[in-house]
């Protein structure tokens, strides 16, 4: 950050906002969260343990009532399961009983891939980019399960790749009911939650077989298809 | 009263004394590219990475750190030789880290403005990114980015040229990515002798033997290796037969489409009297060789036929791409402080 930018940052600081509009990211396993060192098990009664699991959300767009849409300010954000911070993202003025629908892409499109070096979440250092094949990785879940019969028994994903055939990120859009925003009592926090449910990915999986995908192709496109699944908006259950 | 207005004066004078402070950034000295008459248009996107002396600075100090590998033992230059365009000679694969050897001969940095992708196999997209590869490779450099952004930034030295290039001296991948990219993007080669002799330039006399050998090189060589690059920036597949002690598929392996199977970049040939050896597996040590390769193969698309005359000929041209100012640069050379 420039010291341009750090001064203007400073000096917001002291404007209060009305009301802040905030989503976020509720990651869950079933009907439990994810935590670390737990177990879990899947519809298929394959034991799982996560270690790592990141993703990109990026061109986040708000579709209004009037179908106007508002455009995240930010273009990507790096999403990290055991990095509380990442999980809440604050936007700008969005009146969420207006809300209707949320657009968003899990990860990076073609063109940002081709864009050079970038900062923020998506300067390489990150962790989500590709060293000998250019690209960012879209989607990494990395854990353990005693049915794969690997070192550690670990399993690693990495979902991406831009270049067709194998453009592996995809669009999601969520519908957002009046009736499941969950609003904070004292109405100067206005919230959305997005639970992302990796049940719902290993339910599509057999990881005794498929437990190191690592480069864009067949396989990391059928897995982008099946984590498009694990994201809806939460509905809180009081 | 009196006093209190005073204060306010004074408190006011320092506010807007902080806020200009604040908003003075360090200026940076434009070093734009030379882009050589009759050149097409670079393709590297100069407005998101404005050339400066600065920035220049910062990538020539980074190529020649050892401070990027595991080790502290392996810089950009460890493989890329100035006095030899910018490659490692002699050396059919390369080696880096714990003299461990790759599957590749280091490709040679230069004019890497016109170029859309990197590596024999195009799998680097964009120059910048083009650092990431060695220096995460278990063979040449084996770090992680992050940590030698960590190294970076505890570095004092660094710290002044990061705050000089980008009024910032804190590092991050993107600026050293970005640094990189400004330094190597003035590796440029545009005054050989035949570049003297296309331009009419004093220096620029052909003997007739390369005279006759540029007839034969644009007769039989120029549809891969295009003038003024001297490459056509395509993959192509030139007929060597598959080493099997290494199985390299070049392109295919990006692409993973079969037709791409076998196919490499075509590589410039500026310099090419120092690049030796020769082809994506250095298997080459001479340029005869080479020139023997494409006269015996029938992989091509036209059978090339050349009288032993006629190589002595080329090899006479190719020589004339040979460019000193280049090579002998100081601008390029290791940083002596």
């Amino acid at each position: 950050m420039s010291v341009k930018s750090r001064i203007l940052l400073f000096l917001l600081s002291f404007y209060a906002y009305p009301a802040i509009a905030q989503f976020s990211i509720l990651p869950v396993f079933g009907d439990q969260p994810i935590v670390e060192n737990t177990w879990y098990v899947s519809t298929k009664g394959d034991s799982i343990q996560f270690d790592n699991i990141r993703f990109y959300l990026s061109d986040m767009q708000f579709e209004m009532d009037d179908k106007s849409r508002i455009k995240d300010t930010v273009s990507a954000h790096l999403i990290d399961v055991f990095d509380p911070a990442t999980l809440h993202i604050a936007l700008q003025k969005i009146d969420l009983k207006r809300l209707k629908m949320i657009h968003f892409n899990l990860g990076i499109d073609s063109l940002t891939n081709v864009s050079g070096a970038l900062g923020g979440d998506l300067d390489p250092q990150k962790g989500m980019y590709w060293a000998w094949q250019s690209g960012y990785i879209n989607l990494k879940i990395e854990g353990r399960s005693p049915r794969c019969k690997t070192r550690k028994n670990a399993f690693q994903y990495h979902i991406g790749g831009y270049l067709p055939p194998f453009y592996s990120m995809r669009k999601v859009e969520l519908p957002v009911k009046n009736a499941i925003v969950n609003r904070n009592q004292d109405a100067i926090r206005q919230e959305v939650t997005i639970a992302v449910d990796f049940s719902l990915f290993f339910g599509n999986l057999s990881i005794a077989t498929q437990n190191s995908i690592m480069m864009p192709g067949k396989e990391a496109m059928q897995l982008a298809d099946y984590s498009t699944s694990m994201f809806s908006i939460y509905a809180p259950k009081n | 009263m009196r006093l209190k207005i005073k204060h306010v004066i004074y408190c006011l004078f320092g506010f807007f004394t902080l806020i200009t402070f604040a908003f003075s950034e360090l200026k940076t000295t434009p070093m734009p590219l030379v882009i050589p008459e009759g050149w097409p248009k670079p393709v590297y996107d100069f407005t998101k990475n404005p050339l400066t002396k600065e920035g220049f600075e910062l990538g020539r100090q980074l190529f020649y750190d050892p401070i990027l590998s595991r080790d502290s033992t392996i810089s950009c230059a460890s493989c890329h030789l100035q006095a030899t365009g910018f490659t490692h000679v002699d050396h059919d694969l390369s080696h880096g880290i714990e003299g461990k050897v790759g599957t590749r001969n280091s490709m040679a940095i230069m004019n890497v403005a016109w170029s859309k992708n990197f590596m024999w196999d195009g799998g680097i997209n964009h120059l910048d990114m083009q650092p990431l590869a060695p220096l995460s490779s278990s063979v040449e450099m084996d770090e992680k980015l992050e940590h030698v952004i960590q190294k970076l930034s505890a570095a004092k030295k660094y710290k002044t040229l990061f705050f000089n290039a980008f009024n910032d001296s804190l590092a991050s991948g993107q600026k050293m990515l970005l640094a990189f990219s400004q330094f190597t993007l003035h590796l440029n080669s545009y005054n050989s002798k035949y570049d003297k002799y296309i331009r009419n330039e004093a220096g620029g006399d052909f003997t007739e033997q390369e005279k006759n050998g540029l007839q034969l090189f644009r007769k039989h060589c120029v549809s891969c290796h295009a003038e003024p690059l001297f490459t056509n920036q395509n993959f192509e597949k030139n007929g060597l037969p598959i080493d099997p002690t290494l199985n390299d598929l070049g392109r295919f392996a990006i692409s993973r489409m079969p037709v791409d199977s076998f196919k490499f970049k075509v590589p410039t040939l500026r310099n090419i009297q120092f690049t030796f050896p020769y082809m994506h597996d250095g298997r080459f040590k001479k340029l005869r060789e080479v020139l023997n390769h494409y006269t015996e193969t029938d992989a091509l698309k036209a059978q090339i036929i050349l009288s032993s005359n006629e190589k002595a000929d080329i090899i006479a041209f190719l020589l004339t791409l040979t460019d000193n100012d280049f090579l002998f640069d100081k601008r390029f050379g290791f940083p002596r402080d």
